[in-house]
């Protein structure tokens, strides 16, 4: 309940300052929930003399399930698992608030209570109860920002959550803004920090202490070119080892009808070269094509071993093309190219598994009128460790701007390289959506979904479920700010 | 674009020839009648009628002198913008010149063209007027302060007509390139305006009121110019749309209006209200934003924008879109709120992603295994990842080597390293720092294999963290030079 002080002080604050007569906010609330099932495995055993020879070869189960047998008194395997539901629930709140009698100062507050109210308590992500993902006071002025308080920092560094102060100032004569920032960090990607139970479901070593975060930006933004360069670092307190220490440069520049965009990390404490990308697109107004090359390679703290064992990166050429052919038939395709560099691994034992891959999917959309719409995707991958087909489609009909209804459906094949476990998925379902003047939006959504697990020994399983969920945001703001909910669906100019 | 209604308007008491019929044939009586006042005793003595009496036209027209006719003096009077009384107008020229005051005691003066005979009368030969003021050129090209020698403003003559006003004649200044946008709000202000005196000009005053203004000025409450102007329902408003100024063509004005918006915000208080930002700044508005008027009575309603993506937001910008928010955060915080972000940056367990497509639960071993996209942008590996297989029973801590999970590849314990390589992501959603030291660990019955590749940096690594060392190697760390 810790992360949860913080938000609570947060609208206790501007409860109490909501008598203010100057003062504006916005608050959105939104509360939803789904209910889903899934089936996953059961790691089981029988003694090795109950082992039989199966037909390929090897043993099994006397009922057809494929085992391991070692030297031990026991053969293992894994048969497909019971049926687990969850159904997650969540209320959320977000709040800005300013005219609190101090010109340029706000506060901001994003928070939610979390839960599975299912029969089997499955969902991940639902530990703590109560989360605090930003809550912080801003000050503006003409070239100054400051915030203190949790925040989630925006970086190509991944976006980094932490409590503590930031400042920004900005030196227009020079299109410069420096950055500057320094707190205690929150875990990767969690609004929680590492010390939390919740990051450690296989109860690993962690941390005993939450990582101090440091870090400066500086950005130059001349005419069209933006240009930003950061410094990142993370210390344990407990013996001031570095966490991390990274540095990145992005750039986006405009040279019309081109734009680029790029950029590429630094992990100073491994001595490597992270990720990086760069991107052309020719911009038309009926048409686009980008094209790319990407550099991908995985970043892990220092308190963990991972790092140690040398991840490689891949590299990859992409593409990408819409067309508007006619004014109501868009078309979209994208293709990516990609081969990992090499593993420095060579053993005659055995053979090299996959070491490079391709993506490609293309898409279609057909607008008949301002009702009906209707989509479709293609969409094939293949490489390491799993590959995949999919195909999905949609029928939108939307009898006023208010109101929507789809029908979708679509099917996926996805054969795994490392196990026999080939997944097939079908699944054909329907949403209605209702907004009104911009400050409610209620929404359902519910579909069968089939799903089957081929093996060629009896550990096969199939699960056909129904998925619902359910939805409402609403929106509230002061008499001169008249921002509506985002649009559920977005619109193409 | 702005439409200027006033076109073709008429000034009351102009030159007269489209508007005013003389409804006596005052030629064909010049021989009966040697004085105006004989029939238009009120020209002289206020209290006197301004019109004969219909029974003296009686007395030759019986029907047997002459046919009989039907007149009537009009009942009220006629419809006038005029500060002007024939009795007032002879008093102060006469005080102003005694010698002057028999000559504009003679109707003629005014009411009938230079050299044309006495009663070839006219409603008022402006000329004339201006002639005697000492004015010169058209008479709507007088300069702005003359007007109101003769004029009232328009809100302070209430026997015009809406019809009336419209035939206003136009002033040839309308018709400037520059007048709707920004050249009348030139001529409208009057500068070092004597105390007292109204704030606009009084030509514009004499033919407009506010409403005209706050038909596009969104700041009118604001404006003394236009405040200066009396509301008046009977002036023209301006039909169409607004003009969209040359400066918001310029390709890089979406991006530089802000800072133009900051160095001069009246300009964009003429036609914008705070709503027309707000359609696209959601956040919490910028200064700039916050200082404009809200929509209200009294004021136009604003240019109403539409909220669209810009050409950059291909349907491919889901997945580009990383590089260009990190470099230009501040171009998202424009349109999208923070809340938006964390929708699938820190995603809630109740909500389907708007990110992922359908069935992506199904689908997401391929695209997680060679990351199609960064997943630790969004999801901790720990949290999302780990709990989820460990529910899913594919979690392999403690128990590597014996449930045979990876059964497609014959001998995968010895030849696991290219894949862990390629996707140590991949592995550590299931598998425990644990599982790979028993094998991997230089002490603790670890059986020392290497995992360390190409282009490990020892040295490096052991400088900023020694603990990931001693974890495998204990306190005798090999040199790592």
């Amino acid at each position: 309940m810790r992360a949860s002080r913080p938000f609570i002080a947060a609208c206790v604050l501007a409860a109490g300052s909501a008598s203010s007569g100057a003062q504006e906010y916005r608050l959105r609330l939104d509360a939803r929930a789904q209910a889903v099932s899934f089936r996953g495995l059961v790691a089981d055993s029988i003694a090795a003399d109950e082992a039989v020879p199966a037909p390929g070869g090897g043993f099994q189960t006397p009922d057809g399930h494929a085992v391991r047998c070692g030297a031990g008194s026991h053969c293992y395997f894994f048969r497909a698992g019971p049926e687990l539901r969850g159904v997650p629930m969540t209320i959320s709140a977000s709040v800005a608030m300013w005219g609190l009698g101090v010109e340029g100062l706000s506060l901001r507050a994003t928070g939610r209570v979390v839960g599975d109210v299912g029969p089997d308590d499955v969902w991940p992500g639902t530990e703590p109860s109560a989360q605090l993902i930003e809550g912080y006071v801003d000050y503006q002025r003409a070239s100054l920002t400051a915030r203190a308080g949790r925040q989630l920092l925006a970086s190509r560094l991944e976006p980094l959550g932490f409590d503590g102060a930031w400042l920004r100032v900005g030196w227009a004569k020079a299109s410069l803004d420096v950055t500057g920032y320094g707190g205690w960090g929150l875990g990767q990607a969690a609004v929680v920090a590492v010390t939390n139970p919740a990051l450690n479901p296989l109860d690993e070593w962690r941390p005993r202490d939450r990582q101090i975060v440091a870090g400066a930006e500086a950005a130059w933004l001349y005419r069209d070119i933006d240009l930003r360069a950061e410094y990142r670092r993370e210390i344990d307190p407990q013996d001031d080892y570095f966490v991390s220490e990274r540095a990145a440069v992005s750039v986006v520049g405009l040279v019309r009808p081109l734009r680029a965009t790029g950029g590429f990390d630094y992990n100073i404490a491994e001595g490597r070269l992270g990720s990086a990308d760069l991107t052309l697109t020719y911009l038309q107004p009926r048409f686009s094509v980008s094209g790319g090359v990407r550099r991908y390679r995985p970043y892990f703290s220092l308190w963990t071993l991972w790092g140690a064992f040398s991840p490689v990166s891949y590299n990859a050429v992409n593409a990408f093309a819409e067309l508007q052919a006619i004014t109501s038939v868009s078309l979209r395709a994208r293709g990516e190219l990609y081969r990992y560099e090499d593993a420095g691994i060579s053993t005659a034992l055995v053979p090299r598994l996959e070491d490079r891959g391709w993506r490609a999917s293309a898409g279609a959309t057909v607008t008949l009128n301002a009702r009906w719409t209707l989509d479709g995707n293609y969409g094939l991958e293949h490489g390491p460790g799993a590959s995949s087909r999919f195909a999905d489609g949609s029928v939108t009909f939307a009898p006023n701007e208010r109101l929507s209804f789809d029908v979708y459906g679509g099917s996926l094949a996805r054969p795994l390289e490392l196990r026999f476990y080939d997944a097939t998925s079908l699944w054909v379902g329907t949403r209605g959506e209702w907004q009104s003047s911009g400050r409610r939006r209620l929404w359902a959504d519910v579909a069968r979904v089939s799903d089957e697990r081929e093996r060629p020994d009896a550990s096969s399983s199939s699960l056909a479920h129904v998925r619902a969920r359910a939805g409402v945001s609403l929106a509230f703001g002061s008499s001169a700010d008249r921002t509506p909910l985002p649009p559920a669906r977005r619109r193409r100019q | 674009m702005l439409a200027l209604v006033t076109g073709g308007a008429l000034m009351a008491a102009s030159d007269g020839d489209g508007l005013w019929q003389d409804r006596f044939p005052h030629e064909k009586h010049a021989r009966l009648f040697p004085l105006c006042t004989a029939c238009h005793a009120g020209v002289t003595d206020a209290a006197q009628p301004m019109w004969p009496e219909p029974s003296g036209c009686a007395s030759c027209h019986d029907g047997v002198i002459q046919p009989r006719i039907s007149w009537e003096a009009p009942t009220r009077p006629r419809g006038s913008n005029l500060r002007f009384t024939h009795s007032a107008h002879s008093r102060a020229a006469a005080a102003r010149n005694p010698a002057d005051s028999a000559l504009i005691q003679s109707c003629g003066r005014c009411h009938t063209e230079r050299g044309a005979q006495r009663m070839a009368v006219r409603h008022a030969v402006i000329g004339q007027c201006l002639d005697c003021h000492g004015l010169s050129g058209p008479h709507v090209e007088v300069p702005s302060d003359a007007c109101a020698t003769c004029h009232v403003p328009l809100t302070e003559a209430p026997g015009l007509t809406t019809q009336e006003i419209e035939q206003f004649p136009r002033p040839r200044s309308h018709d400037a390139p520059d007048f709707r946008l920004g050249g009348h709000g030139r001529l409208a202000r009057l500068v070092n305006r004597p105390p007292g005196q109204r704030g606009i000009a009084a030509n514009c005053a004499t033919c407009h009121a506010r409403n005209l203004c706050i038909t596009c000025h969104v700041n009118a409450a604001e404006s003394p110019v236009i405040s200066a102007l009396a509301l008046d329902d009977r002036s023209p408003r301006y039909a169409t749309s607004q003009p969209v100024p040359a400066s918001h063509a310029r390709r890089e004005f979406l991006r530089g209006h802000g800072r133009d918006a900051q160095r001069g915000g009246e300009s964009c208080a003429t036609c914008h209200a705070r709503e027309s930002c707000l359609t696209c700044h959601v956040g919490v508005p910028p200064r700039a934003v916050a200082a404009l008027s809200a929509a209200g009575p009294g004021r136009a309603a604003g240019a109403q924008l539409s909220r669209t993506p810009p050409p950059s937001h291909t349907p491919d910008f889901r997945e580009e879109h990383s590089a260009e928010a990190n470099a230009r955060p501040r171009a998202c915080e424009t349109c999208h709120t923070r809340p938006m972000c964390l929708e699938c940056h820190r995603p809630d367990a109740g909500a389907q992603s708007r990110y992922h497509p359908s069935a992506f639960l199904a689908r997401h071993p391929s695209a997680a295994y060679a990351r199609e996209a960064n997943c630790a942008d969004c999801h901790n590996a720990a949290q999302f990842c780990q709990s989820c297989h460990q529910q899913s029973g594919v979690v392999a801590t403690r128990r590597i080597g014996t449930a045979r999970y990876h059964d497609a590849f014959r001998g995968f314990s010895l030849g696991h390293g290219q894949a862990a390589r390629q996707s140590l992501e991949s592995c550590a959603s299931c598998h425990g720092e644990r599982d790979c030291v028993v094998c991997h660990s230089a002490v603790g019955g670890g059986f020392r294999f290497n995992p360390h590749g190409p282009g490990f940096n020892a040295a490096r690594v052991r400088s900023r963290n020694p603990s990931v060392c001693i974890a495998c190697h204990g306190r005798a760390i090999p040199d790592s030079r």
